[in-house]
């Protein structure tokens, strides 16, 4: 009995698909290949493509439901252009910071003020503080213009100066682990002070007077994004020890005395409202005494050997206290190429887009309008230390009660929005959009350990996951982090993706479930953190729309297919056991079983998982909307798995039951002899394979040569194989029992018929299913825009389009006549089908094809009207991607 | 289609004797040695020839993994060194009582079905023997390859009440004439006559469909 369960066991187990998992790895390896080798991510600045550092992520692409974007070096360069400074309350702009081109290397003159108000002391007090306080260093070359230094963190920038200084080394290049402090240096330049270099603990710069003027550096109080300030303490020629310090404005306004602040504020203020990085500059002259404590405090914390970190942090606000404030700062970091239409595709694709960054809120927020996260009818709802301040209650309750306030606002009063189905373009629904500051997110994530601590959480997410856009500003790293774990173990989980530049985003690179690193200026950690590594911010979009989608579709089919292919293989085998008094007798032949999932089957699965389109990629890119058709895993749901069973019990029951008819009657061939069991399981065999290769044909959307070489080939593999395999006997087989079974099945007219008609009968159903499925997304919306472009349009068209147009109306009124044609074919398929089988595929190819034509000419016309200004009021993406004259 | 050349003619006569009218009763009692039975039909129709002579048996499960598998095929492709000691897979049909190897050994060989027919014409009351062929009824590269006869002679003790009671089986005799396509299966023309004229009604049904709303998407 023990023995007749194993016997099963053996004969069964087919149907678990472990031949999948080899197939599936395979499929993940070679398909991670395909992002590194897409041509669109090869970035010319840069001379890299695109990166790959897991192939265990593919499918995810398709499923992100949050992006976790920084912001700095992600939607912005990072190529910092000094804008403007403000010296004791004064305005400093330059005349060229307007014009686009690298105004740097323009003048040593004076500085162009607007206002000439500031004291001449206090200027050159700010701009040497500019020029000391920071870690830049100079880099000197003959060379033109090194593109990028060895090293792993940092980046030359070029830089000519001109003529006017009389100096052997004509150009030179600043090396610093951010692009702000280069920024910096350069605008100090740009007014008069130009740092020279490091040499032996001194600094030396040129200033206005071409005069060198040395600096003995004590110390380096080094930046860190918690403390958001850096300091350098220095010693003049004078014998005077000053401290510089640079920092967010955060950071440096409680360190400075009150009514400096008020001056400088407005500025600050206005600055980050028109986007540009602020930093704010205090000094401190300190006495004798002072620095001996301070050196003698630094050293030590320095030297220690527990918690460093902490003491020399301590040391350090001990140290940065009681300054006084010179100035700020604006520098401008220009929006990444594309990042607003790559922003919102991701949004039309219904991914919720959070940024989070250190930087200020004004400064994000500016950086959000510009990337159209938030548009102008979207309202902001904000939970940050301004709104939290109130001079009645404490930030607890006022927190709570804002809480409260935009949870009713944006959750319970927004229309109910259906389970899985995301706002559409039309729908007239409130956009909000939700800012919040690290301060305030610490008080929602860990302050308290009450109950209402998780209570706030709760409703916090609750409002977030109904805004469009969310931004986290004035965010430490592991903040960022905090929040992406937040969501990512919220109801639901859905998927996460981070993407950012800097090591500061690493934390949330590793804790998404999929970690996209931007081969920015600040360095390599975040790329070698990542699972893919962009040059560009712009590539996400054809990374998760295209790349994303089609892997989610073509794991999706691989997994459902290989159940689907082991169900019918196995059903039949199954069934015979009913007819062979339950003996384990197996219906195929050792030899059969065993190839059948790694030769017969697996090429041709493992080609279409790799290469499958099931839409063109241009079409995935210009309608982001696709991608919501697979959302929330929508491919491996209970409906398309009951398809797939339902469509292997039905291929197994008509497999075993065709041929038990036929083999009623088990005289098959003209001279009256007859078939065995062997055979019978060979005729089943062969549909078999026919079947589920040709239903993957049928599935198939995008035919290469490949498709055409591995699912040809497979089928003729099986032919061969079987002639061989029986037409041999093989001295190590004892029982030889196919031979010549497959040749004498060929020699069978009947069989010949049985077999061509189970498997018309098998496919009948997809045909039928394919012909009758409502034409739905954009890939069959064929005949319409073609339609109403030659019939509406025509008198505009011509005119706007003389001679050229002409041509290709030419042609897209014969591929609309093909198209009608292969559409009466199509109609006509179930019958033309069991005269041609090799129809359906080319049929739909024809579409396919036609399809991206279409897209093309649809995109082009749009361009073309956008030339012409005749857009008109539908700006916005149409849901049916019709267009509106 | 397959009635267009050929007439399919099957004739099914069961000889099993269960029946107590049966014209064969006395050959189910299996206590009856060298049982004879004879029975009468008549042809209404012409069966065109080649007609084929089958023995059928039911309820005998030929399949059976085990029964299957009990034969030594070196014995059966004329290897005479296993004549001496036939395969453990012949077992228990390995060696008879007095322990002499069997040949051709196994369940596969020692059921082989004995019974004996002739076939007789009953011309003016005089039967006339029917000849039977014997020749081509297998596979040739079965008979000439896979299973060689050894030359031995071979077993002829020919019994002919083979034994069907025990597993509830019937016996039958089956004359039947064969076309290009084999021998009578209505399965085949009935499979494709249905689904030939599904595909022709839905095809038309698409037509009409199309015809009426050509292009549904344009209102």
């Amino acid at each position: 009995m023990f023995t007749d369960f194993l016997s099963f066991m053996v004969l069964f187990n087919f149907i678990i698909p472990v031949s999948m998992y080899v197939t599936v790895e395979m499929q993940k390896f070679l398909g991670s290949f395909f992002i590194t080798w897409d041509k669109d991510f090869y970035d010319n600045e840069i001379k890299e493509g695109a990166l790959v550092n897991t192939s265990d992520l593919n499918e995810e692409l398709g499923q992100v439901e949050y992006v976790f974007t920084d912001k700095t070096g992600t939607l912005t360069q990072n190529n910092m252009e000094f804008i403007e400074c403000c010296i004791d309350g004064f305005q400093y702009k330059h005349q060229d910071a307007s014009s686009e081109l690298d105004g740097f290397c323009v003048t040593d003159g004076p500085v162009s003020k607007l206002h000439q108000k500031a004291g001449r002391e206090k200027e050159e007090l700010f701009l040497r503080a500019l020029c000391l306080c920071h870690t830049v260093q100079v880099k000197e070359s003959t060379e033109q213009c090194p593109d990028q230094v060895d090293g792993m963190s940092n980046e030359v920038d070029c830089l000519g100066i001109d003529g006017a200084l009389s100096h052997p080394q004509e150009r030179r290049g600043f090396i610093a682990s951010s692009p702000d402090e280069i920024a910096l240096v350069k605008g100090a330049m740009r007014y008069g002070f130009t740092f020279l270099g490091l040499e032996s603990k001194s600094m030396k710069i040129l200033n206005r007077s071409n005069v060198v003027e040395k600096y003995e550096l004590l110390h380096v109080l080094n930046f860190d994004p918690v403390r958001r300030r850096m300091s350098v303490i220095v010693r003049a020629s004078s014998g005077d020890t000053l401290l510089f310090c640079k920092g967010a404005d955060s950071s440096i306004f409680p360190r400075v005395r009150k009514e400096e602040v008020d001056r400088i504020r407005l500025h600050v203020e206005r600055n980050a409202t028109d986007g540009y990085r602020t930093l704010c500059v205090a000094y401190k002259l300190l006495s004798a005494e002072e620095y001996t404590q301070a050196d003698a405090e630094l050293r030590e914390a320095r030297l220690a050997l527990q918690d460093r970190e902490e003491k020399l942090m301590a040391v350090y606000n001990q140290v940065e206290t009681g300054m006084s404030l010179i100035g700020a700062t604006a520098v401008e970091d220009r929006l990444q190429e594309e990042a607003a239409e790559t922003m919102e595709a991701l949004q039309g694709a219904g991914m919720k887009v959070w940024v989070l960054t250190g930087d200020k809120m004004e400064t994000a927020k500016s950086t959000c309008y510009a990337c159209r996260l938030f548009q102008k009818n979207t309202e902001l709802l904000e939970l940050t230390v301004r709104t939290l301040d109130d001079k009645d209650r404490a930030r607890e309750d006022k927190l709570h009660e804002l809480l409260l306030e935009y949870h009713k606002k944006a959750v319970q009063d927004a229309p109910p929005v259906k389970a899985g189905v995301t706002r559409s373009w039309s729908s007239a629904s409130q956009d909000y959009g939700f800012i919040v500051d690290g301060a305030s997110l610490s008080m929602i994530l860990n302050s308290s350990p009450e109950s209402s601590n998780s209570r706030y959480k709760n409703l916090f997410l609750q409002i977030c996951q109904n805004c469009t856009a969310v931004l986290c500003c004035r965010m430490a790293p592991l903040q960022k982090a905090q929040i992406v774990k937040m969501v990512k173990n919220s109801k639901g989980s859905p998927i996460t993706l981070s993407i950012g530049d800097g090591a500061n985003d690493v934390s949330m690179i590793l804790e998404a479930h999929v970690g996209i690193g931007i081969k920015g200026k600040e360095g390599r950690q975040a790329v070698r953190n990542s699972d893919y590594a962009l040059p560009k911010l712009k590539h996400l979009k054809k990374l998760l729309l295209a790349h994303g989608h089609l892997y989610y579709v073509r794991i999706a089919h691989l997994v459902q297919y290989f159940f689907y292919k082991n169900l019918c293989f196995i059903l039949p085998q199954f069934l015979y056991q009913f007819f062979c008094g339950y003996s384990q007798q197996p219906l195929y032949d050792a030899a059969y079983l065993t190839m059948y999932n790694i030769c017969f089957t697996s090429m041709p699965i493992l080609a279409y998982s790799l290469l499958e389109q099931h839409i063109c990629i241009e079409v995935l890119l210009d309608n982001a909307t696709l991608y919501r058709e697979i959302a929330k895993n929508a491919m491996l749901r209970w409906r398309p798995f009951l398809y797939w069973t339902v469509l292997g019990l039905f291929h197994g029951l008509l497999f075993f039951f065709g041929v038990w008819y036929l083999f009623h009657n088990p005289a098959l061939q003209d001279n009256g002899q007859v078939f065995g069991n062997w055979s019978y399981g060979t005729i089943v065999f062969t549909v078999l394979v026919f079947t589920v290769t040709l239903k993957l044909a049928l599935d198939t959307r995008h035919w290469t040569w490949i498709n055409h070489f591995v699912i040809w080939g497979s089928l003729a593999f099986y032919v061969f194989f079987s002639f061989f395999w029986g037409g041999i006997i093989w001295p190590f087989l004892r029982q030889q029992r196919l031979y010549f079974v497959f040749a004498n099945m060929l020699s069978s007219v009947s069989a010949w018929l049985v077999i061509i008609l189970l498997i018309l009968l098998s496919l009948l159903p997809e045909i039928l299913l394919v012909v009758f499925r409502k034409p739905r997304g954009p890939h069959s919306r064929q005949s319409l825009p073609v339609f109403y472009l030659l019939l509406s349009s025509s008198p505009t068209v011509t005119i706007h389009f003389p001679i050229p147009m002409s041509s290709s109306s030419l042609k897209y009124s014969l591929v609309s006549m093909c198209s009608t044609a292969a559409k009466m074919l199509s109609c006509l398929l179930p019958w033309h089908v069991l005269l041609m089988t090799a129809a359906p595929p080319s049929t739909k190819r024809t579409c396919m094809k036609f399809n991206a034509e279409l897209q093309h000419y649809q995109t082009e016309r749009e361009r073309e009207r956008e030339r012409e200004g005749v857009r008109g009021g539908a700006g916005q993406q149409c849901p049916d991607g019709v267009l509106f004259a | 289609m397959s009635c267009v050349t050929v007439e399919h003619l099957t004739l099914v006569l069961d000889y099993t004797g269960v029946e107590q009218n049966s014209a064969c009763f006395s050959c189910s009692d299996s206590s009856v040695k060298d049982c004879h039975c004879t029975l009468t039909f008549n042809l209404d129709t012409l069966f065109k020839g080649p007609v084929f002579f089958y023995y059928g048996l039911t309820n005998y499960f030929q399949n059976q993994r085990a029964y299957g598998v009990s034969k030594d095929d070196y014995q059966l492709s004329g290897d005479t060194a296993y004549f001496k000691s036939p395969d453990s897979s012949c077992a228990p049909y390995e060696y008879d009582s007095k322990n002499n190897p069997i040949v051709p050994c196994g369940s596969l060989a020692n059921s082989m079905f004995n019974d004996s027919f002739v076939l007789y014409q009953i011309v003016n009351g005089k039967k006339v023997t029917v000849p039977l062929d014997g020749k081509g009824i297998a596979w040739w590269t079965d008979y000439n390859i896979k299973y060689r006869n050894p030359s031995v002679t071979p077993l002829k003790n020919a019994f002919n009440d083979y034994p069907v009671m025990s597993f509830d089986g019937r016996k039958k005799v089956v004359f039947s004439n064969v076309s290009w396509m084999g021998g009578k299966n209505e399965f085949l023309g009935l499979a494709y006559l249905v689904i030939g004229s599904l595909c022709l009604v839905m095809s038309v049904v698409m037509l009409i469909v199309y015809a009426k709303f050509k292009f549904p998407e344009e209102d």
